[in-house]
């Protein structure tokens, strides 16, 4: 067993063992801590796979921004017991249907693929594919258009949100008079 | 194998014990900045003050707070103290010694490598605060998650038109850039980054200061109205690793700075980034470390000296003022530099 395959254990364990905790904690908290293990291991999955920039982009924009924005609502909110009583309702039998499903499709899709290769793939292949210039060559010259119309449906994105934030109601009279 | 672990060890030994030496000058600066004496009974100069108090803080009474989270109270501070030292792994301290490059782990994406991990405190400050389970800690636990992402943006900004001009995203490759020289209407200056992206480099010293939750930009702990913050309700050597954790990413976030824009561990006529002799590496380590306390001394000095902002005051500064400003900037580099990005203009 080589460093890489160790490695990918670890992340493995990581992905799969922080995905099950984000969905069975109780408390909003802990399953966004959990969220931030799976996303780690997803990263260092990345790593091993020589796609070293898209490795450190999703630990930088997942791990270091949304889930820290996840938190700030959380703990804005003070979801301290987690969800309120009026959604939980009776979740309990809906644990194990949802287990077992993502069980299966982990043992069909994923293990086959990951762990019967045989070889791990060269880490660095010679035409830079996955190094930070290869992804960049890739997506500004390949696919420029794409590039180009996810930015408009990200700048619609943040002008719809800006325009909802900034719709204010009507100011209404301070409680307790004047 | 052996020299990784010979520079792991070297980063952390020298991290750790520049912490007091950090927590004496910012102790003395302050006191000369405000006409008063500082610490000067425990040692000559009070120079021991520092192990003072850290014999202080390890016999404390650890007070754990009814109703705190416990397990999260408890690793908040190790959350916090832990990524800024794993992130200098990749900022290298020195040229070379031999064949082997003076940064413990030189990955081709050093620099977001750093931002990255470095950012990663913010959960020892927000966790901290929430398992508290006081609403002064809460709030400054709040602030510091919509802080960090806000700033977050203008520091990843900055960068971008940096990186543009260096070509590279290898710390290495980076210093190496900026070791020649130009000449900026006439006066000879080195390359350093600083010269060439005076805007970026204002924008990130800005960003990095509420990275660091820094004065003027410390709204998460603000203790004119949050008591302290985040870090209320801890005493002892827990209160002690938030502590050290913020001189920590304080020294990464220096060492940094120092890598992209002051010409890292170069400095003319005393390196040569061509030599890979003993005397030379030590002197590249020696130039690293003087440049990086500089800009420590910076941040100690701003400290003493800016007012806090107020909270609305910051995230319009960040949003509205080096946002813009650095997407500018990088507009303005993608135009000036072009299709030789990568080279001097």
């Amino acid at each position: 067993m080589t460093a890489a395959d160790l490695s990918f254990l670890a992340a493995a364990a990581a992905m799969v063992g922080g995905a099950a905790l984000a969905v069975t904690r109780r408390s909003a908290v802990y399953a966004a801590l959990s969220v931030v293990v799976s996303f780690m291991g997803v990263g260092v999955a990345y790593f091993l796979l020589a796609a070293e920039f898209l490795g450190i982009a999703q630990v930088f924009i997942y791990a270091g921004a949304i889930i820290v924005l996840f938190l700030f609502v959380i703990m804005l909110l003070d979801l301290r017991r987690g969800v309120p009583d009026l959604v939980r309702g009776n979740d309990r039998p809906f644990h194990l249907p949802a287990l077992l499903l993502a069980l299966a499709v982990f043992l069909l899709a994923a293990l086959p693929a990951t762990v019967c290769p045989g070889e791990w793939p060269p880490l660095a292949p010679d035409d830079g594919f996955g190094s930070t210039g290869g992804l960049g060559r890739a997506v500004y010259s390949g696919h420029t258009l794409a590039f180009e119309v996810v930015g408009l449906v990200l700048l619609a994105a943040v002008v719809g949100s800006v325009a909802v934030a900034g719709a204010r109601p009507p100011r209404e009279a301070p409680p307790g008079g004047a | 194998m052996g020299a990784t672990l010979a520079k792991s060890l070297f980063v952390l030994l020298a991290l750790l014990h520049l912490v007091p030496v950090l927590v004496y000058l910012e102790r003395k600066l302050s006191a000369w900045i405000q006409d008063r004496r500082g610490p000067n009974r425990v040692g000559p100069w009070g120079v021991l003050q520092p192990v003072a108090d850290a014999v202080k803080l390890l016999f404390k009474e650890e007070v754990i707070p009814a109703g705190a989270d416990r397990g999260l109270y408890r690793w908040a501070p190790a959350l916090a103290f832990v990524p800024p030292m794993l992130a200098f792994a990749a900022i290298p301290f020195g040229n070379r010694i031999g064949t082997e490059s003076l940064v413990v782990s030189d990955i081709p994406v050093g620099v977001l490598f750093v931002l990255t991990i470095g950012s990663l405190s913010v959960y020892g400050i927000a966790f901290g605060g929430w398992a508290s389970n006081n609403k002064w800690a809460l709030l400054g636990g709040v602030r510091s998650s919509a802080q960090m992402v806000s700033y977050e943006v203008a520091l990843g900004l900055a960068l971008v038109s940096v990186l543009m001009v260096s070509g590279n995203v290898g710390m290495q490759e980076i210093v190496r850039r900026q070791t020649g020289s130009f000449s900026l209407a006439g006066v000879p200056l080195p390359a350093w980054n600083v010269f060439q992206q005076p805007v970026a480099f204002v924008v990130f010293m800005a960003a990095a200061f509420a990275e660091n939750n820094r004065l003027p930009f410390d709204l998460p702990e603000c203790e004119t109205e949050l008591v302290a913050g985040y870090h209320t309700e801890y005493s002892s050597m827990r209160f002690a690793l938030f502590f050290m954790g913020e001189y920590v990413a304080m020294i990464t976030m220096s060492g940094l700075a120092v890598t992209l824009f002051l010409g890292g561990w170069h400095l003319d006529p005393f390196t040569d980034p061509d030599s890979g002799t003993w005397a030379q590496g030590a002197i590249s380590v020696l130039v690293f470390g003087a440049k990086t306390l500089a800009v420590l001394l910076v941040y100690i000095w701003v400290r003493w000296t800016l007012p806090r902002f107020r909270y609305d005051q910051l995230m319009g500064l960040g949003w509205k003022g080096l946002v813009p400003l650095a997407l500018a900037n990088v507009a303005a580099t993608a135009l000036i530099w072009g299709p030789e990005a990568g080279t001097m203009p």
